[in-house]
């Protein structure tokens, strides 16, 4: 294995003094490339805070993080991030946002070839998402699943080797998520990037994953990794299986363990009697 | 078949569309509520008209001496006189130079600076108390030393348009470009976008909307200056005219500037709006 991401005792803390609060807690994770790795925990476990320190939007002083075998330290091309919402430009169109990349020097064509291999490829990355009858429209004029069609493209017009997502579906309704499910999987096989995805949703980190990093809180730390064992095809009835079913009981289960949060059902009866 | 059938029967058998009732409408009056387009003009028309015919009444009822209160008709016939002594085209034009004078420059280094200050952390550590302290600064105090400094001549009156606007100015944009959600730059660094393309490319273009409403209250903030300005040794304008008549107490006068005042930063304060719906139409698509 040929790992894209090496990750040893990251180990990270918010905040100063009494207000200091441990984020990351001795984290160890190697990444493959082509790998599609999904984090999961309950709120605060530090998963959003893993994955942009992987793309050098937060500081770490603990531990170390190669990418390619390189220490990150900053943020690069070669790990592109998709947000949850509000990421897009709104002044530029469809098509503008998503050659947003090549306004950058590190991106500018130098041939008329390369000009043309972009053009190409924004085009190809258009009709990839279905976004062929909006290319014109602003951001504003589009629902929110196509805007994150829109913020996907952007970052894969960058081409790079990992793409980072910080719970990109997670504002989005249960049917738009699920035609998201399916073309994030389809554009991954086509692409083949590595890809690190962020969700609180269980069924949605077994689902893309190949392999689902279950992190727990207080301090935010790796509690398990879970193996999933289906292959690259999958369709949505895979999420009725038995052998997913027990996957999701299992992670589940683990979630609620760590988190420390239980329903008390005793206190509940008492506080709706008194009522 | 027997579903939609009975369907349709129901649909004949519910009012006419026309006689319909909307429910869960909100009145004008409630929080939030919404007049109709055309009742919100009139009322706007009403909100001139009522100031004006207490106006009218109070000169045709003699409610106050005329030299207090001059009449409607006194005021345009004043204005009449003014342009027939062919002063108040000079007077206008001179006025509006100076305070698109004190504007610019003020928008030409606030612009700039204002971007630095919200961009880069040691520039606002270094300006922006500073600035915040001298925007508390009054203007007219700075008139014996603007001629001190600057002299009398027209730089002087766009000088002291210029200390009253520009650090409003500086922090105003400084605070507009502070706005940019996070996400948008964050999307940007990890495109391998470098910190000045971030400023130019994502900072910039994100704040023009919110730049261009600025720089609209702040050509409202020039004009309210212009008169102070032109207490610095003038002989023409709109402001100068107003302290000459207040000299010779000609209310009449000084109603026809202020009313002339009004009416060009009303004018300017439309183009402002147009242009803003004209060069953001993005923006303008979230209603």
């Amino acid at each position: 294995m040929n790992p894209k991401i090496t990750i040893r005792g990251l180990t990270k803390y918010y905040g100063r003094g009494t207000a200091r609060v441990q984020a990351l807690q001795h984290v160890d994770l190697d990444i493959a490339g082509g790998e599609f790795v999904t984090l999961v925990g309950a709120s605060g476990c530090g998963k959003s805070t893993l994955l942009r320190t992987i793309g050098g939007l937060e500081e770490y002083a603990e531990g170390s993080l190669l990418c390619n075998g390189r220490e990150v330290d900053g943020a690069g091309p070669d790990r592109a991030m998709v947000f949850q919402s509000y990421s897009l430009y709104p002044w530029l169109s469809v098509i503008d946002n998503i050659r947003f990349c090549r306004r950058l020097a590190h991106h500018k064509a130098a041939t008329s070839s390369e000009v043309e291999m972009a053009s190409g490829r924004a085009e190809a990355l258009v009709s990839l998402m279905g976004l062929g009858h909006v290319t014109n429209k602003y951001p504003a004029e589009l629902s929110g699943g196509m805007q994150q069609r829109v913020a996907i493209a952007r970052a894969l017009m960058a081409r790079p080797d990992v793409l980072l997502m910080d719970e990109p579906f997670g504002a989005l309704d249960a049917q738009t998520r699920e035609v998201m499910h399916d073309l994030i999987r389809h554009v991954y096989q086509l692409e083949k990037t590595t890809v690190v995805f962020v969700t609180h949703d269980v069924e949605e980190a077994i689902y893309l994953g190949q392999r689902v990093v279950v992190m727990a809180p207080r301090p935010g730390r790796i509690d398990s990794i879970v193996d999933v064992p289906f292959g690259a095809r999958r369709e949505q009835d895979l999420k009725l299986a038995p052998e997913f079913l027990d996957i999701k009981r299992h992670i589940l289960h683990r979630i609620r363990e760590t988190s420390g949060v239980k329903t008390d059902l005793e206190q509940l009866e008492k506080l709706t009697r008194t009522a | 078949m027997k579903a939609s059938a009975m369907h349709n029967d129901l649909r004949e058998t519910a009012p006419a569309a026309g006689a319909a009732r909307v429910r869960n409408r909100r009145s004008a009056w409630a929080v939030r509520g919404e007049l109709p387009g055309r009742v919100a003009l009139l009322l706007a028309a009403a909100g001139f008209a009522l100031p004006f015919a207490l106006w009218v009444c109070a000169s045709v009822f003699a409610w106050a001496d005329p030299v207090f209160l001059p009449s409607p008709l006194q005021v345009v016939h004043q204005l009449g006189e003014w342009y027939a002594d062919g002063d108040l085209p000079a007077d206008v034009l001179v006025s509006v130079l100076r305070v698109l004078g004190g504007f610019l420059v003020s928008a030409v280094i606030a612009l700039p600076l204002g971007v630095m200050i919200a961009t880069y952390a040691p520039v606002r550590a270094l300006l922006e108390p500073l600035t915040e302290f001298t925007r508390y600064l009054p203007a007219v105090a700075f008139i014996p030393l603007i001629m001190l400094w600057v002299g009398i001549d027209e730089s002087a009156k766009v000088a002291v348009i210029w200390v009253g606007v520009f650090f409003q100015m500086v922090l105003m944009i400084a605070e507009d470009v502070a706005r940019v959600p996070g996400a948008p730059v964050e999307a940007a660094r990890t495109l391998g976008a470098t910190n000045g393309e971030i400023v130019k490319h994502v900072l910039i273009p994100a704040a023009r909307p919110a730049m261009l409403t600025t720089l609209r209250g702040c050509m409202c903030l020039s004009w309210t200056y212009l008169v102070v300005a032109e207490l610095v040794a003038a002989n023409s304008g709109l402001g100068f005219s107003i302290l000459k008549a207040q000299r010779f107490l000609q209310t009449d006068k000084i109603f026809a500037g202020i009313l002339l005042i009004g009416l060009i930063g009303l004018t300017t304060d439309q183009a402002f709006r147009w242009l803003h719906k004209r060069c953001f139409p993005w923006y303008h698509l979230r209603a």
